[in-house]
């Protein structure tokens, strides 16, 4: 054999060697261990014992079998049994053809979770959504606190809610008004992780069949809350107690969110200066057509600007019951009922100067005490149905003060004490009908309702004899006050639409019928009261009707709606004063026009402008003739002569918002001026204030500019708001017996952060300043500004899951404040620790113990201070369970 | 007689729209469900012109492929068009070859073929049939489905690997209809499944991309849902066809409409433009 032949045979043999590790084939069954059944659909897969790479891989087929075939070159390989619910199996095998089985366990399989995270905020035609869970932080529990970290929405201190600076007209919960306004009761109470998706539907026309004929440009809140919280009952209650003094603090919560049904019902009560009454306040405007004109008050602290938690001296019970059902297909009724039962102490001092021509200054010093107690009942049965082509509403409400008491002492230069008792009810029924025909809407409203309110004031001891000519010496005063209040609203109204024009008459006819007896009095030695004097009483009758017709037109399209307003009005005013016997009729015929444009530039901008002019003349208030001491140091005494004013008013703004860079801006201007007849001003006798009316036609005017900007963020900050404004107003005012023009200027700017330290704490930031001025411009008497500045911020830590450590502090800065009260500090701690199903907050309030809270500012012409007593330091322990 | 025909296909179309509504038959139930970012260029070279989120939701036995958003997108606007009583229209404006964008009116829902993805996937395990469920973007709402039986499909399993949402990697290449693609699937999670008509790898498919760079589905999210989460189709009638008659009628069907009904007033705008994708299957 050649050396080329031994060679050849060499490379063949090398070459099959190759080859017959080259084409392996391995086939087996793969069968259940338990039932040693044949599993069909498994991955069977074969690697190189030292490789990474896969070689090839097969299914098991029907019977179970599978079969692979592979080159390579090692020695064995790895062949992997695996599925979905299958223990998986892992064989070595050397590297040849053959057959091998397996026989596999189940095995639940858990993978690595990887959550998809949605856009923070994202838009759909007119709705915002806002993700919920994206917002809330650790140390959230409430839907309300996180209300404030989304971009775009503002919670004010009170709890009301705007949108891009506009209140927003509806708050639902699942697409449905339970709360009928008081949405504080949700906010307060509903649990962030309850909810889904915070919605804002911007532009929301609440009546749906008013839509797209109607315009508005205020935004609604909806709570699309998570399935889990659907169709639930849940109660949860808080237990608290403290030091010092004693303090309590307790909740109870009940809900039920259904499909036709919906149910909020509440009891809070603390003593802890937490306002339970916060929650009950209406939002939505409430009763206010049926307003008393004349009230009377003791001298009582003016409460700071500082969150009420730091002041309040409490003893509340507050209690709410809501309730809606759906009847049939279109209509749904709503109860709603609460009750508040309150008892709050106020202690401050306080300077008030009146600055007087020539400059002189008069300083009026006191220290006030002050308690008052009220139980308030409110009620209202609603039955409405909201449809596309007619709307019905009928509401019966109820409120009022079943009693209202209010003690009080002053200290000036000797002690005065004062005491009032006001209860008052109101009851009235208020029915809206709308019904669409092709391009015609008819629309009927109808309120009526009636109210009295009985006041009455005690002071002592006398302090103005002068008065009165009864024998002996008097002890004090007494001043008695009824009003009875009937008032009836009525219009009809139609709108034609035609394309994009759009044309509605509404003609009305009110009534408002007062009756008005008031009577101050001495209080003799005896503790009876003294005779009656004319000077002193007031028996009036004051009946006020208005007819209007008032055509509107508009223009609505997709990118600007322009709409121009011209009611038209006759007023018959007729008074009846008994005690002189005099008996005047007042007509007036006012024309009200009013332009207002919305033009939306893109998705992004949108601009706004408004101008009206209005006109008014004034009520009883200002019109009866017989002194009302409203309070122990303002005597009230009208010429026959009423008010009227007439004014002009501007305003332009644009908004901009763009979801996805969670950047909302907004600014607006507004200008005024208005013109009166007549002149009021203060006469001051001593510490009494008389109030003088002179026959001078006057104007006053201002401006005022107003920036806001709120950016969200995904890092460290999440949200930023920034706000600037300014505000200029020109008065004219009787000071004692010259004219005096003055000016009041504003300015404010202020800043809010909130953000996130990873997982293991947030943060928040405040700081607000402000600057007030006065300018006597007939004296050139230039006042030095007052500038106050505070400071807000909180940090919250979360070491592990279950405890949340908070801490926070507060500064203010005053400086028309000297001394010791200039800067004021405050620092409050708590933790929190979550064990099973309770959760332990122990809160330690006001730890500098910081006793008074001292406030100046310009006021009209003149200025206070006032230093007012807060809260001392306290802690409490709370425990929070859930019942069902 | 061309706004007769409108109100004609109108009913036609709340009808189907109603019947969808309320029978959903119910095939499985959701163990896996996958979200995938699909990602479209017109070029190589220029950049991303639309992203999707495509859910593909696994069951014991059938999965199904789809676009949550589009999906809701034109329910919306059948459901529309189903509430909308006949007696109340006063007056209908159809704007067909004119540039009109109501988009901005509220109340405007649209369905626009340019903007997400029609198709739902449907993949059997058990059979191995693989089902496509698809319409037409017009108002007519004419819906089809056909059966789309292919050879199993030929992977190369390559050298290489890579980590996506934190699974380990292998790479596989396949020639399908065609496009090249690259796909990376995980061994780890033992699914034989994967975005789009792909699937018959031993791991799911988290990534895939044709190598011209038109097309690319990358896993962004998966979840193991604690409650029941059906796999359902809709029992509405959908007409049979092939792959073939289906891209024919798609290459005829218009860019869409836009709806929008108030006051008695229909209005509907048939959007303009030739609707010209790029097609992921070109034989």
């Amino acid at each position: 054999m050649s050396w080329y032949a031994r060679l050849g045979i060499g490379f063949c043999l090398t070459c099959s060697v190759f080859l017959a590790r080259g084409q392996v084939k391995i086939s087996g069954i793969v069968t259940n261990k338990e039932d040693g059944k044949p599993m069909p659909g498994l991955s069977v897969t074969v690697k190189a014992k030292a490789g990474t790479t896969m070689l090839t891989y097969g299914l098991t087929d029907n019977k179970g079998a599978y079969q692979l075939t592979f080159k390579t070159t090692s020695d064995s390989v790895l062949i992997t049994v695996s599925g979905m619910s299958i223990q998986k199996k892992t064989l070595s095998y050397p590297n040849k053809t053959g057959q091998q089985n397996f026989d596999m366990a189940y095995e639940g399989i858990v993978l690595k979770e990887l959550k998809v995270t949605p856009p923070k905020i994202r838009r759909l035609n007119d709705t915002l959504n806002y993700a919920v869970d994206q917002f809330t932080g650790k140390n959230d529990r409430t839907i309300g606190e996180v209300l404030k970290k989304m971009p775009g929405i503002k919670v004010a201190e009170n709890g009301s809610i705007t949108y891009q600076d506009k209140p927003i007209n509806k708050f639902y919960i699942e697409n449905q008004d339970l709360l009928e306004g008081r949405y504080g009761i949700a906010t307060n109470n509903i649990a962030a992780k309850d909810v889904e998706t915070v919605q804002v539907l911007e532009n929301h026309q609440p009546i749906k069949a008013l839509k797209n004929k109607e315009f508005t440009d205020e935004g609604a809140l909806n709570l699309k809350l998570k399935d889990g919280a659907k169709n639930v009952w849940v109660a949860n209650a808080q237990l608290g107690a403290g030091l010092s003094p004693l303090l309590w603090n307790n909740e109870l919560l009940g809900t039920y969110f259904g499909k036709g049904k919906q149910l909020i019902t509440t009891y809070k009560g603390n003593n802890t200066g937490d306002d339970s009454g916060a929650d009950l306040r209406n939002f939505y405007g409430g009763d206010r057509n049926l307003p008393f004109p004349v009230s009377l008050g003791i001298q009582s602290p003016i409460e700071p600007g500082l969150s009420r938690k730091r002041y309040l001296l409490n003893q509340d019970h507050a209690f709410s019951l809501n309730h809606l059902r759906t009847l049939g297909k279109d209509y749904k009724l709503t109860t709603n009922i609460s009750y508040l039962n309150d008892r709050q102490e106020k202690n401050s001092y306080s300077r008030t100067e009146n600055f007087l021509p020539g400059d002189s200054t008069l300083v009026i010093e006191e220290r006030l005490k002050s308690i008052t107690r009220y139980h308030h009942l409110d009620g209202s049965l609603k039955l409405n149905a909201n449809t596309e082509r007619f709307y019905f509403e009928n509401s019966l409400n109820f409120s009022g003060d079943l009693q209202r008491r209010e003690n009080g002492t002053v200290e000036n230069q000797q002690l005065i004490s004062q005491e009032r008792t006001a209860p008052y009810f109101k009851i009235s029924n208020n029915l809206s009908l709308l019904r669409n025909y092709k391009k015609l809407t008819f629309r009927i409203n109808s309120y009526n309702g009636y109210g009295k309110l009985n006041d009455g004031l005690a002071v002592q001891p006398m302090l103005y004899p002068l008065l009165f000519s009864d024998p002996g010496f008097p002890i004090g005063m007494d001043q008695s006050l009824t009003q009875r209040l009937f008032i009836s609203q009525n219009s009809f109204s139609f709108r034609i639409k035609d394309g994009k024009f759009s044309q509605n008459y509404l003609a009305t006819a009110n009534a408002s019928l007062l009756k008005l007896n008031s009577s101050l009095q001495s209080i003799l030695e005896n503790g009876s009261l003294g005779k009656q004097t004319d000077s002193l009483s007031n028996h009036l009758n004051w009946n006020r009707y208005d007819f209007g017709l008032a055509p509107e037109y508009s223009y609505l399209e997709k990118k600007t709606n322009i709409s121009l307003k011209l009611p038209l009005s006759y007023i018959r005013l007729d008074r009846n004063d008994l005690i002189p016997n005099r008996r005047t009729g007042q007509e007036r015929v006012f024309f009200m026009p009013s332009l207002s444009a919305n033009y939306q530039l893109n998705l992004l901008w949108q601009f706004s402008a408004y101008a009206g002019y209005s006109q008014n003349i004034e009520g009883a208030e200002n019109g009866y003739t017989g002194y009302v001491m409203q309070s122990y140091r303002y005597l009230v005494q009208n010429e026959g002569k009423l008010p009227e004013r007439s004014m002009q008013s501007y305003r332009i703004g644009f908004r901009y918002n763009h979801p996805i860079k969670m950047v909302f801006a907004s600014f607006y201007s507004t200008y005024y001026r208005s013109k009166m007849n007549l002149l009021y001003g203060n006469e001051f006798q001593d510490f009494l204030t008389l109030r003088k009316t002179l026959d001078i036609p006057n104007t006053a005017n201002g401006h005022s500019f107003m920036l806001n900007l709120d950016k969200g963020f995904n890092g460290l900050i999440q949200k930023l708001s920034l706000d600037a404004g300014y505000d200029n107003s020109e008065n004219t005012q009787l000071n004692q017996t010259s004219l005096t023009r003055f000016l009041n200027l504003k300015y404010s700017a202020g800043l809010r952060v909130n953000g996130k330290l990873g997982e293991w704490a947030d943060f928040n930031y405040g700081l607000r300043y402000g600057s007030t001025k006065s300018i006597l411009k007939n004296d050139d008497r230039d006042f030095a500004p007052i500038q106050s500045a505070t400071q807000s911020g909180g940090i919250n830590l979360f070491p592990s899951k279950e405890i949340v450590i908070r801490l926070r502090y507060e500064n203010g800065y005053n400086s028309a404040v000297t001394g010791s009260g200039r800067a004021m500090n405050f620092a409050d701690a708590g933790i929190r620790y979550r064990l099973k199903k309770l959760e332990f907050n122990l809160e330690y309030n006001n730890i500098f113990n910081t006793k008074r809270y001292i406030a100046a500012a310009y006021n009209g012409i003149g200025s206070y201070y006032s230093s007012y007593e807060l809260r001392p330091s306290q802690v409490l322990m709370k425990v929070r369970f859930k019942i069902k | 007689m061309k706004t007769l025909l409108i109100a004609l296909s109108f009913c036609c179309f709340s009808n189907l729209a109603f019947a969808q509504k309320t029978d959903k038959k119910i095939q499985d139930t959701v163990t896996v469900r996958c979200y995938y970012l699909l990602s479209k260029k017109k070029d190589a070279s220029s950049p991303v012109y639309r992203r999707d989120t495509m859910v593909l939701d696994i069951g014991k036995r059938i999965s199904r492929f789809y676009d949550p958003a589009r999906l809701g997108r034109d329910s919306a606007v059948s459901n529309l068009l189903e509430g909308i009583n006949s007696s109340e229209i006063t007056s209908m404006n159809v704007y067909k070859n004119e540039t009109k964008d109501i988009s901005n009116v509220p109340g405007t829902k649209q369905s626009n073929a340019m903007e997400g993805e029609s198709y739902q996937i449907l993949k059997d395990k058990q059979t191995g049939l693989l089902t496509v469920f698809d319409y037409l973007s017009n108002y007519k709402g004419s819906k089809f489905q056909y059966e789309d039986p292919f050879p199993k499909l030929d992977w190369k399993l390559v050298e290489g690997s890579d980590t996506i949402a934190n699974y380990a990697c292998q790479k596989a290449l396949l020639n399908f209809r065609g496009r090249s693609y690259t796909a990376w699937f995980s061994p780890d999670i033992p699914i034989n499944d994967g975005p789009w008509k792909f699937s018959g790898l031993p791991g799911l498919i988290l990534k895939v991309e044709d190598t011209a760079q038109l097309f690319s589905f990358t896993l962004i999210g998966m979840t193991q849902p604690k409650t029941v989460l059906p796999i359902a189709l809709s029992k509405t009638d959908f007409l049979k066809c092939t792959r073939a008659e289906l891209a024919q009628q798609q290459k005829k069907q218009g860019m869409g409409t836009q709806i929008n009904f108030s006051d008695g007033v229909v209005n509907l705008v048939v959007l303009p433009g030739k609707y010209e994708p790029i097609l992921m299957e070109l034989e």
